[in-house]
């Protein structure tokens, strides 16, 4: 089975030099993941700021290269591409950011930001095909096109222009969207709307999603898969079912336990101690456990060495030493841990 | 220690002062407050809002973004304002601190805190009480910090402006005097020496939760928790009688923002003040507040307990709200609110959710509904309580 996207023992580190070795900040440890051809997913890439995830993002969108480890697409190395092969992966990996104000010029009515990316693609012979193709995409993800185009950013609201950019993407036919913390810039009952909007599209056209975020409330209720990371490292990894409703790293249990439920009978989970200056140390170059400066578990072999991963279940695998019976895994794919929802209710979602 | 409790006294008399028609308040100190669930509050009331109209003059016409609120704010209480983005809350934020710029006007309205009108005063008096009476956690607290001065300083600035006589706050303090001397305000008549100070801020940065050492570095050298940590550390440092916090985790990560909000908590028990909390995350209001208050085009269209709200919301615009929102519990289609927050540029009468209300009547395009009372400290503005409740 071929994969759409890999990572291969993907690192990537910040600073340094040839003469300054020790001041460094690893962004990315070690990364393996596989998103397949055939069956499209959303995953989710969960962690507190810091914790790598954008820069995992701007890896697989092939902005930044990788410092060791392989970034693929279709079997390709996204470094090594022509410029032929550069200008597809660009068309079939599409970015969704995080800030639906900053992402428009605002001289420039919305049709803009629609119009360029069919003409720099050559997606259009007309002027009509454009605008055809245009209101189709703004359909999509529920917007009237006559509403819509021949406004300026400013004329719409937040949840409009986030969808605005849902629609740009959709436009290319993407293969994969990578989406950056989409919501977070929108009000709570237009977000609804606009994750919504995402889902669809991997349920209806086969898109396979990867959903940046440190919301885990919406990583659940959306994700089939989540990747908890922690520094640049993964925490854990698997369906989202088993990592959300039974953690088993200490810092996804400590991320669950600090979600403010919208219930107010529920806990909302106990102090931490003093840990707090800690969590925003840079990540540099360690033998031991990155959590263990914060983990209330920590024993003496995590100061010592990494956890390798450890296959929890079939569908989780957690880095940590406390489930040391169970197998370990080396460069593990964290694609192999995943879920892969079957699609045959695509019809009724719709 | 001794010589700043004298000049903690001397800032207290100057706090009786202008409270006159409060209990006297002295030697308050941080308690570790219990976070337990169910806080009992007193009936004494520390801020009362009423009819408050804020409206932003543009050429299109007038907006009114806040549009007669009222509520009054218990001491010790913890209200939320919720609401969509445009509703009026953080509008309403800043007229309570009467920050609002033009073309923003607060057209008519009382705020009364400590027994005046915070509308009523004049320039001098207004930035007196700010900071002293009222104190304000901004919206992206992290980045309100000055970058090229030092925590220590940032802190000692708000303290200096408010507790030292105008004649004296900008000559060299003597640092001799052992006896602390006050005007008839209660303001001192000398600067507090260094050491003094410098216990003071220690003091403030322990209280919440950071090193007394980060007193000496620049806010590029902490992280946006230590940051916000800082901030509360300004907001706090005079014990105001209300802390106005607009959405001050919001660019924090969970972990983070839960510490802020249970250090807030902490604090604001300590020294008694009553929280306004603005902001639109609900899972943290259910955490945080005892009081929520539903803002909707301008106006306050629910406001009563949290537990009570969440178990049994009854505007159905609060219901939606409550209804959107995502959890851990079980995985559901995700349900927006349907259709878009009204302009608020000439708001046709009725009511303002009518367009978009799932219960709609025919009373409700025409007729404004009015404040009903549920029950006490309850009340919900909507036509569907008419039969049930008495005006309120």
């Amino acid at each position: 089975m071929a994969n759409l996207l890999e990572l291969e023992n993907v690192s990537k580190i910040f600073g340094g030099g040839f003469f300054n070795r020790s001041n460094v900040t690893i962004a990315v440890q070690d990364v393996s993941l596989s998103i397949p051809e055939d069956r499209p997913t959303i995953t989710a890439i969960a962690g507190e700021s810091g914790s790598g995830k954008t820069t995992l993002a701007r890896l697989l969108l092939g902005v930044v290269p990788p410092t060791s480890g392989r970034v693929m697409y279709q079997g390709k190395e996204i470094q090594k591409m022509g410029s032929r092969e550069w200008l597809n992966f660009r068309r079939e990996v599409q970015p969704i950011f995080q800030d639906p104000f900053e992402a428009y010029n605002p001289f420039y009515a919305v049709d803009h930001v629609l119009h360029r990316p069919i003409r720099n693609f050559k997606l259009a012979s007309s002027n009509q095909e454009r605008d055809e193709r245009i209101a189709e995409a703004l359909r999509m993800v529920g917007l009237q096109p006559d509403e819509t185009l021949g406004r300026y950013p400013h004329q719409l609201s937040g949840g409009q222009r986030q969808r605005v950019m849902v629609a740009r993407a959709l436009l290319l036919r993407p293969r994969i969207i990578l989406a950056d913390e989409p919501v977070s810039m929108v009000d709570a009952s237009l977000r609804a709307t606009i994750l919504r909007s995402i889902r669809d599209l991997n349920r209806d056209f086969g898109i396979s999603v990867i959903y940046i975020t440190h919301d885990l409330t919406t990583a659940y209720q959306m994700c089939d898969n989540i990747i908890v990371m922690y520094r640049g490292s993964v925490a854990e990894a698997g369906s989202v079912e088993e990592v959300i409703q039974n953690p088993k790293h200490p810092y996804t249990q400590l991320l669950i336990d600090s979600v403010p439920q919208p219930d107010p009978k529920a806990a909302w989970g106990e102090e931490e101690d003093e840990s707090v200056d800690r969590a925003d140390e840079a990540s540099t170059i360690t033998d031991q456990c990155k959590f263990a400066s914060r983990c209330k578990f920590a024993f003496e072999r995590c100061t010592v060495s990494a956890p390798p991963l450890h296959a929890i279940g079939p569908q989780q695998l957690a880095s940590c030493f406390l489930y040391s019976d169970m197998p370990a895994v080396d460069n593990a794919d964290l694609g192999q841990a995943f879920e892969y929802p079957e699609f045959e209710s695509a019809a009724t979602a719709n | 220690m001794g010589k700043w409790q004298r000049l903690y006294t001397a800032h207290s008399k100057l706090r009786i002062h202008l409270r006159s028609t409060m209990t006297t308040a002295t030697n308050r100190t941080f308690a570790d407050a219990s976070q337990s669930t169910s806080r009992v509050l007193s009936d004494e009331v520390a801020l009362r809002v009423e009819d408050l109209h804020v409206y932003y003059e543009t050429e299109a016409g007038e907006v009114k973004a806040v549009n007669g609120v009222s509520f009054d704010l218990r001491a010790g209480e913890r209200l939320a304002l919720v609401g969509e983005s445009g509703s009026g809350k953080s509008t309403m934020a800043t007229a309570l601190m009467r920050m609002t710029r033009p073309p923003g006007k607060i057209v008519s309205g009382s705020i009364t805190l400590s027994g005046r009108d915070l509308l009523q005063l004049d320039e001098y008096e207004m930035r007196r009480a700010r900071l002293a009476e009222i104190a304000l956690v901004p919206q992206g607290a992290m980045n309100s910090l000055n970058p090229v001065i030092r925590i220590e300083k940032q802190i000692i600035d708000g303290i200096l402006d408010h507790i030292v006589e105008d004649s004296v706050r900008n000559s060299v303090g003597s640092g001799r005097s052992e006896v602390m001397e006050a005007n008839a305000e209660g303001a001192l008549l000398r600067k507090p020496t260094r050491s003094e100070l410098r216990d003071k801020v220690a003091d403030l940065l322990t209280n919440v939760g950071l090193a007394p050492s980060v007193a000496t570095m620049y806010p590029h050298e902490l992280s946006g928790g230590m940051k916000q940590r800082a901030v509360l550390a300004i907001a706090t440092c005079l014990s105001p009688k209300v802390i106005l916090a607009d959405e001050p985790t919001s660019a924090l990560d969970v972990v983070v923002q839960r510490q802020i909000m249970q250090t807030l908590g902490k604090l604001q028990s300590g020294i008694d003040a009553a929280v306004i909390l603005v902001g639109h995350d609900m899972g943290l209001v259910a955490q945080f507040a005892d009081t929520i208050g539903v803002m909707y085009a301008g106006r306050l269209v629910e406001l009563g307990p949290v537990e009570e709200i969440f178990e049994d919301p009854q505007h159905p615009y609060t219901k939606l709200l409550i209804e959107s929102l995502p959890s851990f519990s079980e995985k559901k289609e995700f349900v927006g609110i349907p259709g878009m927050p009204p302009r608020l540029l000439n708001l046709p009468s009725g009511c303002a959710f009518y367009p978009r209300c799932p219960s709609a009547m025919d009373v409700c395009l025409d007729t404004d509904p009015l404040d009903i009372a549920i029950q006490a400290n309850w009340r919900v503005a909507c036509h569907l309580h008419n039969e049930t409740g008495s005006d309120g």
